[in-house]
């Protein structure tokens, strides 16, 4: 057809470009076309509060330096705290750091709200090599938290501790400082006035001392003292929690040997402290062939002491074939030591199992598998019946394995599938046909269920 | 009933619409597979790598150590908020440094303690942020004690997705906005035209073939316009020669029967002892209606041929006798008037195959008119040639001759010239359509005053 450019034409022609170039300038309005889908990319928004911290806690770092967590201490690892100091609903920032162009200063910084901007309160420096410990208490009970830090020293494993408060001036005042090797805020009298436990180890001179200090009127003093075990290499865990019903008392797993340990509880009584489990401090007999560390398994408050112990019907295997159990212990106030759980631990793959209270005595173990891939569980009485085998199946095997005990009339609970790895407890179908004294060690879904744990570190 | 109108519009509309939601579909999906998936790629690209890094070198730690080794590490990167987490989900360690309360339960985190790794798209549970997390397991030994998680914030190339897509629509309303109207004038344009030939038809279909299509154009439709405006002058033409026709039939038919009436009238109001009266009289009624009937049969022979009824009779025939039959039998009439004929053809003339008798009339009837519009003492020439494949038989006159534009529709149906010469002026058309019946041709040449040839050519064996 011959379109000739007649008005209508011009008309509609006109419109087109419009309409395009209306599109083109919205389209390049975005102006951020030319970016790259990963330079689109930003932080997820914080909070305004923390990002106006933040902003502020970096303002006032000293040249060089960079935020840093504290190794130790009851909170997460932060490096910036939001705390109530003074006990008077106004919060204060802590915030430490370290300075990278000097290997031996770090040190905090304390921000206070004024008027709802944060400015700078004061700054404390320290030369050491890092942060181990803080923490906020209010240990002369003046209802005001003082700030206690741990500064990392160098040889012999001593730290420098030190106590702040803040003053009227809203400055800091050096209250108290002290050398350890591992600090802890506890209560053990229970009267709610913390004292500082200072563990001292001079790994020089082998000798170790545990003391007790409280803060009472601008002075530290050192109330008891314990001499402890100092022929150690280093310590595995020192943590205080309660230890009975009533008491708070601190444990302490010392590292000795190749990888054994022992235990210690201190308690305090009559102004003395105490250490329940072994009756000589410097030559202890809490033994366990492996590190094994305290912590309150069962869930009721009180912290439980782990007894490595070989399963009944063991006796004729070798150390590196036996399947310890670990026995976990409660302290009672009589001296008494009570067994509150057995639990068997595969560190490899990083799983507990906690074994019904009927098999106590009842159950043996036994390792089988090249790599001990398996434990299994059998009745002390009779030997030919598995009450359970927990094993670890790698992810190629699983469709064959499953064949396998399909066919041998087993059952089996996938209790853990990872990426190539897939744990599995597998159990007789029924125990009908056995004596009752075996039959009534048979055990449920629920209860391999409730007794498979992942460990947590 | 839907106009055509309509028709181009709804489909060029569905056309459009198709198209451009087909394209804009298309980039959109490109878009937002280039940003997002882009985006994707190059963030697990990076967070591929930490972690890696981090699992590498900070590996026999417990987690709250790794979480602290991980902060002291962390990558200068302004896109990502880094977090540790443990197996519980809870955030143990957060890039900026803060505590951080409660913890997270996205699938990406539950996925990396299972298998490693995980990644998620959505929502964050605090603000609704749009965000993309990758988070990988934190191991100690084999088995994974904690998980690293990396988000970033997918907030910006949300917004500049949606500007895309608000442009995409706006240019393609646009496109759809525009092709409308120039489809909407296309249309008009070409029913334009279309209109107009309906109104032309009308006319004609009133009897009115005045009117004319002024379609100026030179697409089909405007040829469809001129074809009819031709179709129209041509029913005009046949019109009136058809007139024409029927009025000089008629007066072709009075003549002898005048002649008729007014002998028989003569001869019943006259003496009927007059024999010699009565002989003339009864002589020239014969010879009349031998005349009428000549016609008559013309006639119907046209009309056969009209309705293709015409049957031919093929034999095979000596030429030369046909031609000196016909100097015989025309021999009278010449003698009366004053006209000479000679034929001309050698021994070689042989035989054709033929309608005999419809050649004979076809000369019969060509020879007439020589005679007829020849001069006295004028001469007629018939003469037969034999050629390779065809026999070529010429009838020339030195008669009045035929005008040059007269000459075209010498041998059209009913045109009959200007001569008052009697005649139905169906004999050459008659001729011509005989002579094309046999496979061959007729034609004419002539000058005025001069004289005319026409010229007939047989096949020698012609296929009926």
């Amino acid at each position: 057809m011959n379109l000739e450019l007649n008005g209508d034409d011009m008309k509609i022609s006109r419109v087109v470009t419009l309409v395009i170039m209306t599109g083109a300038m919205l389209l390049l309005g975005g102006c951020s076309l030319s970016s790259t889908p990963f330079q689109l990319l930003q932080a997820p928004a914080q909070s305004q509060q923390q990002s106006n911290i933040r902003q502020e806690v970096l303002q006032h770092l000293p040249p060089h330096s960079k935020l840093v967590i504290p190794d130790n201490g009851p909170y997460g690892a932060t490096a910036i705290f939001i705390k109530d100091m003074m006990g008077d609903g106004q919060r204060q920032v802590i915030a430490f750091y370290a300075n990278e162009a000097d290997e031996f200063e770090h040190g905090y910084i304390v921000l206070g709200e004024n008027n709802g901007e944060w400015e700078e309160l004061d700054q404390v420096n320290v030369p050491s090599r890092g942060v181990d410990f803080f923490q906020l208490a209010d240990l002369n009970g003046d209802g005001r938290n003082e700030i206690i830090t741990g500064w990392k020293g160098g040889i012999r494993g001593r730290n420098e501790l030190q106590i702040h408060s803040l003053n009227e001036q809203k400055k800091l005042e050096l209250d108290g400082d002290m050398l350890y090797t591992k600090m802890l805020v506890t209560d053990l009298d229970g009267d709610n006035w913390p004292e500082l436990f200072n563990l001292s180890w001079d790994s020089e001179k082998m000798v170790a001392e545990a003391a007790l200090y409280e803060y009472r009127d601008g002075q530290l003093s050192k109330q008891t003292a314990l001499d402890l075990d100092g022929a150690i290499n280093g310590y595995a865990q020192v943590v205080t929690g309660r230890v009975s019903e009533q008491r708070q008392g601190i444990v302490i797993v010392a590292d000795i040997g190749a990888h054994s340990s022992y235990t210690s509880m201190l308690i305090k009584e009559q102004g003395q402290l105490k250490d329940v489990l072994n009756a000589d401090p410097l030559d202890p007999e809490f033994y366990n062939a492996q590190t094994t560390l305290s912590e309150d398994v069962n869930g009721d408050g009180i912290l439980e002491i782990d007894r490595m112990k070989e399963p009944p019907g063991t006796e004729d295997l070798p150390y590196a074939e036996m399947p310890f159990i670990h026995e976990w212990l409660q302290w009672s106030e009589g001296g008494k030591l009570q067994p509150v759980m057995n639990s068997f631990y595969n560190f490899e793959s990083s799983y507990r199992f906690d074994l019904p209270e009927r098999w106590t005595s009842q159950v043996t173990l036994r390792y089988s598998g090249d790599n001990k891939e398996s434990i299994t569980f059998k009745p002390l009485l009779n030997h030919g019946v598995t009450l359970l085998e927990i094993k670890v199946v790698s992810m190629a095997d699983k469709t064959r394995e499953t064949e396998k005990w399909k066919q041998d009339g087993l059952q089996f609970v996938s209790l853990r599938e990872g990426k190539d790895k897939w744990i599995v407890g597998i159990f007789p179908e029924s125990l009908e046909q056995y004596a009752a004294a075996v039959k009534s060690l048979a055990i449920s879904e629920k209860e391999l269920a409730r007794g498979f744990k992942d460990m947590k570190f | 009933m839907k106009s055509i109108k309509s028709k181009l519009l709804l489909s060029h509309f569905f056309i459009i619409l198709l198209v451009t939601s087909l394209f804009s579909t298309l980039f959109l999906y490109g878009a937002h597979r280039y940003y997002y998936q882009g985006a994707k790629e190059a963030f697990a690209e990076r967070v591929d790598v930490l972690s890696a890094y981090y699992n590498k070198f900070i590996n026999n730690e417990t987690l709250r150590e790794k979480a602290t080794e991980i902060f002291q590490q962390l990558p200068s990167a302004d896109y990502m908020s880094i977090q540790v987490l443990d197996l519980s989900g809870k955030v143990l360690m957060d890039a900026y440094g803060f505590e951080q309360k409660g913890s997270l339960s996205t699938p990406d985190i539950a996925r990396a303690i299972q298998e490693g790794e995980g990644e998620w798209i959505g929502q964050s549970g605090q603000d609704g942020e749009h965000v993309m997390a990758h988070s990988y397991a934190l191991y100690r030994g084999e088995s994974a004690v904690g998980v690293v998680r990396f988000a970033t914030s997918l907030a910006a190339i949300d917004r500049l997705y949606w500007e895309i897509v608000i442009a995409t629509l706006t240019v393609s309303l646009g496109i759809i906005v525009a092709s409308f109207m120039v489809s909407l004038f296309m249309s008009s344009r070409m029913v334009g035209p279309l209109l107009e030939l309906r109104r032309v038809a009308n006319a004609y279909i009133k009897g009115d073939f005045h009117v004319r299509s002024e379609n100026r154009q030179r697409d089909e439709i405007a040829v469809l316009g001129q074809t009819m405006n031709v179709m129209a002058e041509e029913i005009q033409k046949t019109d009136k020669l058809k007139h024409e026709f029927i009025s000089t039939v008629s007066h072709e038919l009075r003549t002898p029967l005048t002649s008729i009436q007014g002998w028989s009238e003569t001869l019943l109001t006259g003496d009927l002892q007059d024999k010699e009266e009565l002989l003339d009289g009864l002589q020239t009624i014969r010879d009349e209606a031998r005349r009428l009937n000549g016609m008559v049969n013309d006639l119907l022979d046209f009309s056969k041929l009209q309705a293709k009824h015409l049957e031919m009779h093929p034999t095979r025939w000596n030429v030369a006798e046909l031609l000196s039959e016909l100097k015989i039998q025309f021999s009278a009439h010449l003698e009366q008037t004053g006209v000479k004929m000679q034929t001309e053809y050698d021994d070689h003339v042989g035989t054709i195959t033929a309608d005999r008798n419809r050649v004979k009339q076809v000369l019969i009837n060509l020879i007439d008119n020589a005679i007829k519009f020849s001069h006295k003492e004028g001469l007629v020439l018939l003469r037969a040639q034999r050629l390779e494949r065809e026999l070529v038989i010429e009838v020339i006159d030195e008669g009045e001759g035929i005008a040059p534009a007269d000459l075209e529709k010498m041998m059209t149906k009913f045109f009959k010239g200007k001569s008052k010469q009697s005649g139905s002026g169906i004999g050459l058309a008659l001729a011509k359509e005989i002579v094309e019946l046999h496979g061959g041709s007729m034609s004419m040449a002539s000058e005025l005053h001069k004289g005319t040839m026409v010229t007939i050519r047989l096949p020698l064996d012609s296929q009926i």
